[in-house]
């Protein structure tokens, strides 16, 4: 398995990364910008499938928000989600396939990133075996390991550490985010400062290589982020527009306007699963 | 995106970046061969300590650094690529981490250490001339005197910045060193002063990563896979290059003019140093990469390649006599060393083997395991 990651991922990688590295007037630091670049582009699909699903899932955010004031069954509530989920065309999978395939590339990443700047002589032994054997990548051999005065083998500068950081929380704040109640949407709240911090602090183990992929990878993703949902912020509208399909179908009824509201109680049935025991003792005391 | 689907994110994030933190990509233990010193084993079981041992029965007879000696106590080295060197009673051997060090060879007792240089240190030092001569990764090459690690008053105090960092252990020839470098210099110094000694250097095409003198000849083995073999009054080319399948980085053994050595690509090959060409009717297959120096004992070549497995091979014409793997063993990629008749052989798990060539056999050494 991990023979088959090596030979699929992340050999290709790091034989793209000297490649870039020579076309690149021999700077390994624009060598991983371009190549950072240049992986966010081919996985684009992936990410505009992301976005997608999030954008769907935020136009149908209202219905979801009433469905969970309406239903406190969950299995009933799972249900209408469900139906709502189909109806606008929103795949709970949607999201995690995606990351599927991003994972085992971004830990290729990191891989190849650390080999091909090998920090000891047992590091280079290791990359000997991983190059392809034209010339043009073999006499790249050593690279260069310095960019704008960091040395990209060696464990991140506190400044880099920063940017990560700086970055990671940018990305993360232009991400639109879809939560169903305040507790989700306090968690979220939490998620958006604690993974810089994670990522951060990471940093502080990464060699400044790493460190730059990160950054350029951050970058990347608020441009791709304010590319679909803008930046409210900054007066900054979308620039693609995705097709949604509008949200127009009330919890617990066919597709009809959105004004439709059914009453706030259902019908019950002696088969259906009982909600839970507070508002029993409510109906039964009333 | 889903609270659920960026904790599951962040989760995954959290493995890929621990694992690419902790583990995966090496590091520096270092590759030192093993030096026998009178009836001593002088050997790096770990990338921090080095050991003497009683040659015929394994047992440790001290050790460095020795916690329970209150000069020892702070001292820590890390990463030495290289044998110490015998210098009467005193050993001196270089790290990775910057250190010059000093021991009496009798017990292990310091003599000195320095760390007043830049860069860490993967080949040498050597010593001549009462000079310990070594280059850095931080492109420097010094010269310091062996008996207190202080710079040579006749060389330049900050040492000389050969453009690039030096990773290969220089090497002797009359009065110059010569030097190479990772980014395929080859270069040569005047020992008395440290000034140039060629009209220019030799350039190679890719990194080198080891050197040695042989048959009058500078043997610049590189990663851009091929040998060269220069003239060390010049730094010229004595006769056209040697083309292998793979990098090589390994110092050959020697004998009747021809240079025995692999490559990454595993292709064994005797060099004739006349010639330029393998005395070889085919060159030998090992099936991996061959780093350690092999070494030629009574026509018996025998080398040790990555996927430790030892060879034993007819000098003279290249065919496989014996192979013997050792189980969990790491890999091997320290030179061989000769010791009465036999080659020791240290893996880079710590294990120390003894190969005999009278019976092409591979046996554990006395206390060679940890």
């Amino acid at each position: 398995m991990l023979e088959f990651f090596n030979i699929a991922l992340v050999n290709p990688m790091i034989n793209l990364l000297v490649v870039l590295n020579n076309v690149l007037f021999g700077s390994f630091g624009l060598a991983i910008i371009a190549f950072t670049i240049i992986v966010r582009i081919v996985t684009w699909p992936l990410t505009y499938r992301q976005l997608k699903q999030t954008r769907i899932m935020q136009s149908a955010q209202p219905r979801m928000a009433e469905i969970n004031k309406k239903y406190s069954d969950p299995k009933r509530r799972q249900e209408e989600m469900m139906k709502v989920y189909k109806e606008v065309g929103f795949n709970p999978l949607g999201c995690f396939t995606g990351m599927v395939v991003q994972i085992p590339v971004l830990f290729a990443l990191f891989y190849a990133i650390r080999v091909t700047l090998p920090e000891s002589p047992e590091a280079l032994d290791r990359l000997g075996g991983k190059l392809f054997s034209w010339g043009y990548v073999q006499s790249a051999i050593p690279i260069e390991d310095h960019f704008l005065g960091l040395d990209l083998k060696a464990n991140s500068h506190i400044f880099m550490v920063l940017l990560v950081g700086l970055t990671t929380f940018a990305q993360s704040k232009t991400t639109t985010t879809v939560a169903t109640d305040d507790r989700t949407r306090a968690q979220q709240q939490m998620m958006a400062y604690m993974m810089p911090l994670m990522f951060g602090f990471f940093a502080l183990s990464f060699p400044n290589g790493v460190s730059v992929y990160w950054i350029v990878n951050s970058l990347v993703g608020i441009f791709f982020n304010i590319l679909v949902y803008g930046f409210p912020l900054l007066g900054l509208k979308p620039l693609m527009d995705i097709k949604v399909k509008p949200s127009t179908v009330t919890a617990g009824a066919p597709p009809g306007p959105p004004s439709r509201v059914e009453p706030p109680r259902e019908p019950r049935n002696a088969h259906e699963p009982s909600r839970s025991k507070r508002p029993n003792r409510r109906r039964r005391s009333s | 995106m889903h609270l659920r689907d960026r904790s599951l994110l962040a989760g995954l994030l959290l493995l890929v970046l621990t694992l690419a933190a902790c583990g995966g990509v090496a590091n520096p233990d270092g590759w030192a061969p093993i030096l026998e010193d009178e009836g001593r084993l002088l050997v790096f079981p770990e990338k921090d300590r080095l050991e003497a041992r009683s040659l015929d029965t394994g047992a440790v007879l001290w050790r460095f650094p020795d916690k329970n000696k209150p000069d020892q106590k702070k001292l820590k080295f890390e990463a030495v690529y290289d044998d110490p060197i015998r210098d009467g009673g005193a050993l001196h051997f270089a790290s990775l981490d910057g250190k010059l060090i000093s021991l009496n060879a009798a017990d292990g007792s310091l003599r000195w250490v320095r760390d007043d240089f830049k860069g860490g240190v993967i080949g040498g030092p050597v010593l001549v001339n009462g000079l310990l001569i070594f280059g850095t990764d931080a492109s420097r090459i010094y010269a310091r005197n062996a008996t207190d690690g202080s710079p040579a008053a006749s060389w330049p105090q900050d040492g000389i910045n050969p453009g690039e960092q030096v990773w290969a252990p220089p090497v002797v020839s009359g009065e110059v060193v010569i030097v190479a470098t990772m980014g395929g210099s080859v270069q040569a110094y005047r020992l008395a002063d440290g000034s140039p000694a060629w009209a220019e250097p030799f350039q190679a095409e890719g990194a080198v990563g080891d050197l040695a003198v042989v048959g009058g000849k500078v043997f610049v083995p590189s990663l851009d896979k091929h040998v060269y073999l220069l003239d060390p009054a010049t730094g010229r080319e004595a006769i056209a290059a040697f083309t292998a399948t793979d990098w090589v980085w390994t110092t050959p053994a020697v004998a009747d003019g021809a240079a025995y050595f692999g490559d990454f690509g595993g292709q064994i090959v005797a060099l004739d140093l006349a010639t330029g060409r393998n005395r070889w009717a085919a060159p030998y297959d090992a099936a991996s990469k061959s780093k350690a120096a092999p070494v030629l004992i009574g026509g018996v070549l025998i080398l040790a390649t990555r996927d430790a497995v030892v060879h034993f091979l007819n000098a003279a014409d290249g065919t496989r006599l014996n192979a013997v793997p050792l189980p969990d063993s790491g890999t091997v990629r320290a030179p061989i060393t000769v010791i009465g008749g036999k080659g020791y052989i240290v893996t880079t798990d710590g294990h120390v083997y003894i190969a005999d060539p009278a019976n092409r056999s591979v046996n554990l050494a006395p206390g060679g395991r940890n």
